[in-house]
Order: structure tokens, then C-alpha cells, then sequence
């Protein structure tokens, strides 16, 4: 077992607030991330789970036991840093071992605890090389398998792929997600990166300034932001994020961009239902919008100002009046120049209120 | 105007050759990538285009000179670093206008250049700031009005967005093409990561080893690769290899891959060559399908190992004997980690290496 539960945990640096009223659970077996830009609090909430750290307000509890003042070596944690973090000159199984001799475990008992995991982790026939001349893939393996050979409730991880180049990451991210399939360790892991997060985890903490802003599916992130933070921190290319106005005063009522506008017939939300003049941000991914060359038939008008290439997908800066619609596209064609029809899809569209960010739930 | 040429190039090192016998072409208004991993000659050729090293041998052409014996100062050309070197005492105002005033324009010419500059980089509202209040994108904005102030014939930019955190690299990719583009001045630039060579460059001189191995259009080195090397370190995720015999029977071509056999019979004519040869097949992950059966001959059967949800798209992880293949899910498509599938390769997007070569047959 190994369940872990946050209720309203706080804590202060000197005169900042580090984590506000933080509430969440890890069930067991489950892979959660907590997500979000240096300093929102997060490896400071992980330090706290660790032990390495004392909440000024709020419980921890692990398998329903409070453990706010039970030191660190007893919760039954691992902590993970980062990968590569192994011995040098000693062979991968005298690195698996040390945590066990530290424990004076008997020397059976370490040979046999250790075989297991490397079946497990699928590096037995790797035990006797030393630990330096393995690939980088290995020694990550190698680095869990000291973690596991105590057997520990919980992983933490702090942003262990972060000194990796790119290649080296995407393949290191399928491992931990094999893995983690393989023995359902309930694990908590640290990171900035959003792609890491939506890939490894059944559920997502995203904070921002100490305050967890949304806890919930990768799909739901990503579909369902509650609001412009999450909308603009989950998914790349960046959410286009649009400032515009409600106008219901005549009889269509619509929302005025800079430069143009959308109908309430198009968006398919009843502006009726918000104050006119009030200020929205209209939101819609890069990969939910459509273009075509042409003149007629979208539902808006656009030049193409940049184009990046993406190998077979490009992502086209289209401007329409001030406003710059960022899109990925497939078509190889276009140049820059081109002037194009732009296809919205309304249910793809989120609309949140621009005085306090929230996502506005309004369809029909 | 500035075409520049470099001609047979060659830089040695002791008794290491760097960079090995480059010839690279940028036209007039340009925006070209040497793209490489560290140790490709990336950052020693821009040092040679830029003066701060001497060339062993070849020629170095800049506009209509060879430039070989000209000081860094005589080239016209702006190199912009890794590291923003910006003045910490003076304004940002100050650190633009000291290239001018070093070449003695006019105070109000200094002005006006000034302010245009900040307002294609969209700095106006920072120039009484002094650079460590800046963020980092700020101040790599200052430091490439820096060098765009004196309008060079030439822009240098080694490594430009490595030290900028995720989010920034991917807003400056655009603000850098962008800005190369409005402004119309020739542009080389050197990076280690090739989403970035693709997003932002016109041409991409793929390196190796100081050697020149495909100098193309973007969308010509992504989908017809010159080699191997070339097709595994362009494009994420990464393209899928599996090694094989090239065998024929009745005339027709086979891929014998050990644990199964590729039907590559419209292919017989290209491949006669290859009967009995080691090749590699290549294929990146959009161009495979995975289905429940079997659908023609380019599948090959394995098994899902797991799924990478990213938000726009899905990939599964399917591993054959040979080792994993990562492919993209169709939209309605799911399946379960431990299920056997097919994987059916497109032939129009199937490539084919020379086993000890690594040179693209297909």
C-alpha cells in the first residue's frame, strides 16, 4: 500500500508563502505529477512528503497515518534525484546493495532482494559490470532498483530528466511509464516540463505561486482547463489566448476582437447570459483550428506572417486585423504571404472571464 | 547584397580535422542552420565567417570579396553569442546606441536608429531599464538589436535560444525568424536541436564530424534523407529502424527482417543491387498505421507496450523482436498496453539504408 493524502497544507519561507492550503490525493499505485514554472511550489511540496521539510499548517498522511512528524528515513520513501546519480567504481549490484548493507540486511538476504528487483527491472545480466560503463538508460534503471530494493511505499521524483538532452528524455519518459506499468509503486513526480507530466501520469497537480490551480486527468488538462493558466501551460504549441469584449446590446449579440469579431451564432454560447462590455479571453489550440487557401467559407480571414516547419506539420502565425491566430497545419503549400480561409470548431473553443482568469462554462 | 559562399572550408586542429572540406551556398536574405551534435564544426565554422579564427584552407566569401584576410571589424558582419554580453551599468538605450556612437554617427542619427530597432523587437518600453532587470528573453532581444543596429550585411548567431527555459525558446523561434525575415539581412545560425533548425531556417547544413553530410531544404532533409544519420537526428519523436536481408525470390524483393517478411516486390528494380545486403528500413511514426489485422505486406506484427497521451495526439509503443517502435494513433483508434497488433508501414513513406553505408537507397 501506499497511499498519500495533502489536507490544507501550508507553508512559509520568511515572508513567502511557498505552498498555500494545498489538498490533494495520490491513490495507491497511481502516477501523479505536480506540474508548473520554477518557484510555484512544488518541490517544496515534494520535500514535505519526503520529510525534508515541515508543513507550517496542514496534515500529511500516508496510508491514513499522519505523518507530519515521523523523520524522513521512516516514512517508507524513496526519493529519486536525478538518474545518473550512481556510484562510481562499484558494479551495479554492490550499487543496488548499498541501501540494504546500510541496514545490515544478511548477505543472503541482500543477494536474493536484489536479484528480484534486477529481474524486474530486467538487468540481471548486468549486475557484475560497473555501474560507470552502462548507457544512460541503464544506470536510470539502475538508480530506480536501489530505490526499490527497500521496497518503499512511495517514489518521489524530482525532475530527474531535466539535465537530458531531448532524444535522450522522450526515451527516458517511455521507460518510467513502462515501468511504472510493470510495478505500480505509487509515485510522485516533480517536474516543469508540461509533455512530461500529460505522458507519465494518471493525474496532475498544476500549480502556479503555491497554489494548485487544477488536479486532474491529462485529458481533462488538456480539454478542460479551468482556467487561463492551465489553458496556457498544458499543451504545445501554446493555447492562442485572446482578449475580446461581450457586445449584447443590439439584436446578434457577438464578441469584439481586436481587429474583428465572432457571432454568438457562430460560438454557439448564449452571450446573453454575461453583462455587456464584459472582458473575456477566448482560447483555442493551435491543433484545433483549420485553414484552407482561399477567400470564402471560414469563419474568419487571416494572412500568414510566419511559418515554422515541424517536419510534415507547420505552425502558421496567421494575422487577422491586430490579432496573430498561431495554427498547425499540414498543408506543405503555403507561403508566406498566402491569404487564408480560417475553419473554427465551436466546441473546441474556451472561453474564460479576464478579470479572474476562470474558465467560463457556458455552451448552449 | 550578401551571398555568402563557403568554398572547399577546411579548419585543423593539431591533427584533427574540425571541419573538413564544407562548401555551403547562402543566397541573398537567407536564413540557413548548420545543425549538429557537439563537435560537428557547428561554432568553429561561424568563427571562421566571422574572423575569430583563421581558416586552414578554402576560400571564405562574403558579398563579392573573400573575406580570408580581412579583420573581424572589416567583414560587416554581427556575431550574436549564446551568452547576452550586455554592458550591466548602461541603459538598454545606451547598450544599443554604443555600436554607433563607437563609429561616430550623429546624435540624432544614433536616436532614430535606436528607436526603430527597439521597435522591431518590440523593446520601446525597456530603454531607460539597465539589463539585470530584464528577464531573459528581454535582454536576448537587446542583445540581437545589439547587432542588428549597425545593419551588417551578415547576422551570426551561435546558438541563439540554448539558454532560454522551454516556453521562451519556442516564443523566440518565431520572434527570430520573424525578425530575419522582416529585416532581409542574410542569416547563419548554429544549433544542436532540430526542431529548431526546421522551425526556423530556410536551408539545413546537416554536420557530422566536420564533414557536410545534406545541405537542403527543410522539408527535402525530413523526407528524403541522405543517409541514416541524417533521418535519426531529424524529427521527434524520432524515426523507427529495423535491420534486415534484402533477398529475392522469383524475381521479387524481400525484406527478411528475422522474425518477418516484407513484401518490397514494387521496389525489385531499385533494390536489384541489394540481394543478399544488410539494410536498414526506416519509417517515422505517422507513417505507420496500427490495426487488428493484418493488411497487407509492409505489416509486421508486435506488441503494445504502452501509450504516450500528449495532448493533441497519441503514440504507442509497440515492440517488435527487433527492438520498439513508437507510432501515431489514429484519432479513434485505441488500444491496450499487451495487446499483439499489426503495424502497417506506408510505402509511400518507407525508407531504405544501406546496412554498412548508412546511405538511403529508397
Amino acid at each position: 500500500m501506499g497511499e498519500v493524502k495533502l489536507v490544507n497544507v501550508s507553508k512559509t519561507f520568511g515572508k513567502q508563502e511557498a505552498v498555500k492550503n494545498l489538498s490533494f490525493e495520490v491513490p495507491d499505485g497511481s502516477f501523479v505529477s505536480l506540474l508548473g514554472p520554477s518557484g510555484c511550489g512544488k518541490t517544496t511540496t515534494l520535500r514535505m512528503i519526503a520529510g525534508l521539510e515541515k508543513p507550517d499548517q496542514g496534515d500529511i498522511l500516508i496510508d491514513g497515518v499522519r505523518v507530519n512528524d515521523v523523520p524522513p528515513h521512516k516514512r517508507d520513501i524513496a526519493m529519486v534525484f536525478q538518474f545518473y546519480a550512481i556510484y562510481p567504481g562499484m558494479t551495479v549490484f554492490d550499487n543496488m546493495a548499498f541501501p540494504l548493507r546500510q541496514r545490515k540486511w544478511s548477505k543472503q538476504d541482500i543477494r536474493k532482494r536484489v536479484k528480484e528487483i534486477a529481474e524486474i527491472l530486467q538487468i540481471s545480466h548486468l549486475l557484475d559490470k560497473d555501474a560507470m560503463s552502462l548507457t544512460v538508460g541503464e544506470k536510470q534503471r539502475v538508480a530506480l532498483g536501489r530505490a526499490m530494493v527497500r521496497d518503499p511505499k512511495v517514489f518521489l521524483f524530482d525532475e530527474p530528466l531535466t539535465n537530458l538532452d531531448a532524444r535522450l528524455r522522450s526515451k527516458m519518459r517511455v521507460e518510467l511509464k513502462k515501468l511504472h506499468t510493470r510495478i505500480k509503486t505509487t509515485t510522485i513526480y516533480v517536474t516543469h516540463d508540461q509533455l512530461e507530466a500529460i505522458t507519465l501520469s494518471d493525474k496532475i497537480g498544476v500549480m502556479n505561486l503555491g497554489v494548485l490551480q487544477q488536479f486532474d486527468t491529462p485529458e481533462n488538462l488538456y480539454n478542460n482547463p479551468v482556467n487561463t493558466f492551465v489553458a496556457g501551460f498544458i499543451g504545445t504549441p501554446t493555447m492562442n489566448l485572446l482578449e475580446c469584449r461581450v457586445s449584447n446590446s443590439g439584436d446578434k449579440p457577438f464578441l469584439q476582437f481586436d481587429g474583428f469579431s465572432l457571432s454568438e451564432e457562430f460560438l454557439r454560447r448564449n452571450l446573453r447570459k454575461l453583462p455587456d462590455g464584459m472582458e473575456l479571453v477566448f482560447g483555442v489550440r493551435p491543433t484545433d483550428i483549420e485553414v484552407e487557401a482561399g477567400e470564402k467559407g471560414g469563419v474568419l480571414h487571416g494572412r500568414v506572417d510566419v511559418i515554422e516547419s515541424l517536419g510534415d506539420k507547420y505552425i502558421l502565425d496567421l494575422s487577422v486585423g491586430n490579432t496573430v491566430f498561431r495554427v498547425v497545419s499540414r498543408e506543405a503549400s503555403v507561403k508566406v504571404g498566402n491569404e487564408m480561409e480560417i475553419f473554427i470548431d465551436p466546441e473546441k473553443i474556451h472561453l474564460f472571464d479576464k478579470k479572474t482568469g476562470q474558465r467560463l462554462n457556458m455552451v448552449g | 547584397m550578401a551571398r555568402v559562399f563557403l568554398e572547399n572550408l577546411v579548419k585543423v586542429y593539431g591533427k584533427t580535422r574540425v571541419v573538413d572540406n564544407i562548401t555551403i551556398e547562402v543566397k541573398h536574405g537567407e536564413f540557413v542552420a548548420l545543425f549538429g551534435p557537439p563537435g560537428a564544426g557547428k561554432t568553429t565554422i561561424l568563427r571562421m565567417i566571422a574572423g575569430l579564427e583563421e581558416a586552414t584552407s578554402g576560400k571564405i566569401w562574403i558579398g563579392d570579396r573573400v573575406v580570408n584576410d580581412l579583420s573581424p571589424a572589416e567583414r560587416d558582419v554581427a556575431m550574436v553569442f549564446q551568452t547576452f554580453a550586455l554592458y550591466p551599468t548602461m541603459t538598454v538605450y545606451e547598450n544599443l546606441a554604443f555600436p554607433l556612437r563607437k563609429r561616430r554617427l550623429t546624435n540624432d542619427e544614433i536616436d532614430r536608429r535606436v528607436k526603430e530597432i527597439a521597435g522591431i523587437l518590440n523593446i520601446s518600453h525597456l530603454l531607460e531599464k539597465k539589463p539585470g532587470t530584464l528577464s531573459g528573453g528581454e535582454r536576448q532581444r537587446v542583445a540581437l538589436g545589439r547587432a542588428m543596429v549597425r545593419k551588417p550585411q551578415l547576422f551570426i548567431f551561435d546558438e541563439p535560444l540554448t539558454n532560454l527555459d522551454a516556453k521562451l525558446r519556442l516564443h523566440m523561434r518565431v520572434e527570430l525568424r520573424k525578425l530575419q525575415k522582416e529585416m532581409g539581412q542574410t542569416a547563419i545560425f548554429s544549433t544542436p536541436d532540430d526542431a529548431e533548425a526546421m522551425s526556423m531556417a530556410d536551408r539545413i547544413a546537416v554536420l557530422d564530424k566536420g564533414r557536410l553530410v545534406q545541405y537542403d531544404a527543410v522539408d527535402a532533409v525530413y523526407h528524403r534523407p541522405k543517409s541514416l544519420y541524417v533521418a535519426m537526428n531529424l524529427g521527434t519523436p524520432q524515426m523507427n529502424t529495423v535491420e534486415g536481408e534484402l533477398l529475392f525470390e522469383d524475381g521479387k524483393a524481400l525484406l527478411d527482417l528475422g522474425f518477418a517478411k516484407l513484401d518490397l516486390s514494387y521496389l525489385s528494380d531499385v533494390l536489384t543491387n541489394y540481394s543478399g545486403k544488410k539494410v536498414v528500413l526506416g519509417f517515422r511514426p505517422q507513417y505507420a498505421e496500427i490495426s487488428k489485422e493484418r493488411r497487407g505486406g509492409l505489416s509486421i506484427m508486435g506488441r503494445v507496450e504502452t501509450v504516450e497521451y500528449t495532448g493533441s495526439e497519441s503514440y504507442a509503443v509497440v515492440s517488435l523482436n527487433s527492438g520498439e517502435t513508437t507510432v501515431l494513433l489514429q484519432s479513434n483508434m485505441s488500444v491496450e498496453p499487451g495487446s499483439e497488433v499489426w503495424l502497417n508501414i506506408n510505402s509511400r513513406h518507407l525508407h531504405l539504408f544501406d546496412g554498412s553505408t548508412g546511405e538511403s537507397i529508397v
